[in-house]
């Protein structure tokens, strides 16, 4: 069962980048299989960054590869909050 | 010595993105120009009115060309493909070192740049922007944006000198063809639409105002009732190719550039220079080595301003006396900047192809101090074989392109 966090960063993901919804998966590498690159992730993160409130510093951003990694960053922040 | 073709054109304008919108516009002397009820919550506005390109949707173009895209490039990617599509030109052809691209534009991407500069300047900071911000409104974003989308690996000549941006894309153009540094360039230029333009132009009280409840009426080139430019945005490009080329490929040839020139009056940063006007004007004559009397018509730069309309048409009437027809579509457009030399270039070709001249849109009485030309009151059917096109420029930057029938 998908959570509303992986559900709401892939509806982003398919919005921004005009993908289809089943190719975005949390096993998708950002850069090889969705064919995103530097400047599609900055844009991305500043979406993200946007809808929940938080700053991905940079070296989180270094080791963000697939959508779910996005996922999980994000989910460690809210239980933090 | 190389001689340059045209093998296609493209365009987005107030008038219609298509020649037969455009043809329909014209016969019915119809203008693109409307009251801009997007401009309500500005205040201080005096002119309220420009010229709108029919076009939001911009979704043909690939997302990965489109995200570092404002609608300036936008426009300009359309105009672009529509160019290459009528010029035959392929792939490989086209991302050649032999091919390579001249665009501008006078603002960048203005629309980009107000946006980022509120957000910038709101709580937000430097936070939250997008990464491809800058690259929407640099000035150079028209050129840089096309060359990635089309795969430009020859020379890329951006250009940025406001209303004579885009003919110096095409004078920069065709020099790279006749002096053998290309074989093909892709030319022309772009204007995105903004108030802050329609604001600026207010406080140089520049812009047409009274006009607001009837837009038709607005844009009066060299009328008596004339006070000032309509603001409009759109694009215009031209497949530019050197002619044994394009004769070897079997390309559907649409004119020939024949002469072209640029200068500077070099005196002050917005009064034009009827010697300057003049002087590129004798400028491009020579380089088509042809006679004053071999145009059989001038495209006029006219953007209906108190001082510019007289100066020019002084200028005009110095080179040509009064016998060659003349006429600014600018009545019809309003003036697009960066986006003006190409399509006025394009429409200056157009009426040569269809031996119909257009006539000056809002002329209903000559203002007495301009020159004695022989504008052009009703559309007019003549075969012409060569037509100039002029644009000038705050700075002083004229030019002059003369196309030949082919």
């Amino acid at each position: 069962m998908q959570s509303d966090t992986a559900k709401r960063v892939q509806e982003i993901i398919v919005e921004q980048f005009e993908k289809k919804p089943e190719d975005v998966t949390v096993d998708k590498s950002l850069l090889d299989d969705l064919e995103l690159d530097s400047l599609d992730i900055f844009d991305l993160i500043c979406a993200l960054e946007d809808e929940y409130g938080f700053h991905f510093e940079r070296e989180m951003e270094s080791s963000i590869n697939t959508v779910g990694d996005i996922i999980t960053q994000i989910e460690v922040y809210l239980s933090q909050k | 010595m190389r001689r340059v073709v045209i093998t296609g054109i493209g365009f987005c304008s107030p008038i219609g993105n298509t020649l037969q919108e455009v043809k329909s516009n014209f016969e019915q002397m119809k203008s693109g120009i409307r009251y801009m009820h997007e401009w309500d919550d500005v205040n201080g506005l005096d002119s309220r009115i420009a010229g709108v390109v029919d076009k939001d949707d911009f979704s043909e173009i690939p997302r990965n060309y489109r995200r570092t895209m404002d609608r300036v490039s936008m426009m300009a990617a359309l105009s672009l493909q529509e160019a290459i599509t009528q010029s035959g030109l392929n792939k490989e052809q086209i991302s050649n070192l032999r091919t390579g691209l001249s665009f501008g534009s006078a603002m960048g991407g203005l629309e980009t740049l107000f946006s980022y500069a509120e957000n910038v300047a709101g709580n937000d900071g430097f936070g939250r922007q997008n990464a491809t911000a800058f690259l929407k409104f640099m000035s150079h974003t028209v050129a840089a944006n096309l060359a990635v989308m089309f795969g430009i690996i020859g020379r890329n000549i951006p250009t940025s000198s406001a209303c004579t941006a885009s003919s110096q894309a095409i004078g920069a153009g065709y020099e790279s063809i006749k002096y053998g540094m290309s074989d093909i360039m892709l030319v022309g230029g772009s204007e995105g639409l903004h108030y802050v333009e329609a604001g600026i132009f207010d406080s140089m009280a520049a812009t047409a105002i009274g006009k607001n409840d009837t837009p038709q009426e607005a844009s009066r080139p060299f009328d008596k009732d004339r006070n000032g430019l309509v603001v409009s945005e759109g694009a215009g490009a031209l497949v530019l190719e050197e002619y044994e080329h394009a004769k070897r490929r079997g390309a559907i040839i649409l004119g020939e550039i024949a002469g072209y020139a640029t200068g500077c009056d070099g005196n002050h940063i917005t009064l034009p220079s009827e010697r300057g006007m003049e002087d590129v004007m004798r400028n491009a004559l020579c380089d088509a080595n042809i006679d004053p009397t071999m145009i059989g018509y001038i495209n006029a730069h006219a953007t209906a301003t108190p001082k510019g309309d007289i100066y020019e048409s002084i200028a005009t009437n110095r080179v040509f006396g009064n016998k060659t027809p003349i006429s600014s579509i600018k009545g019809y457009t309003g003036h697009m900047f960066g986006g003006g030399g190409a399509f006025e270039t394009i429409m200056s070709l157009f009426m040569m192809q269809n031996s119909l001249l257009v006539a000056n849109k809002n002329l209903d009485n000559l203002d007495e101090q301009c020159a004695d030309l022989d504008y052009l009151r009703s559309h007019r059917e003549s075969n012409v074989e060569y037509v100039m096109n002029n644009n000038f420029a705050f700075g002083g930057i004229n030019t002059s392109i003369i196309l030949k029938k082919f």
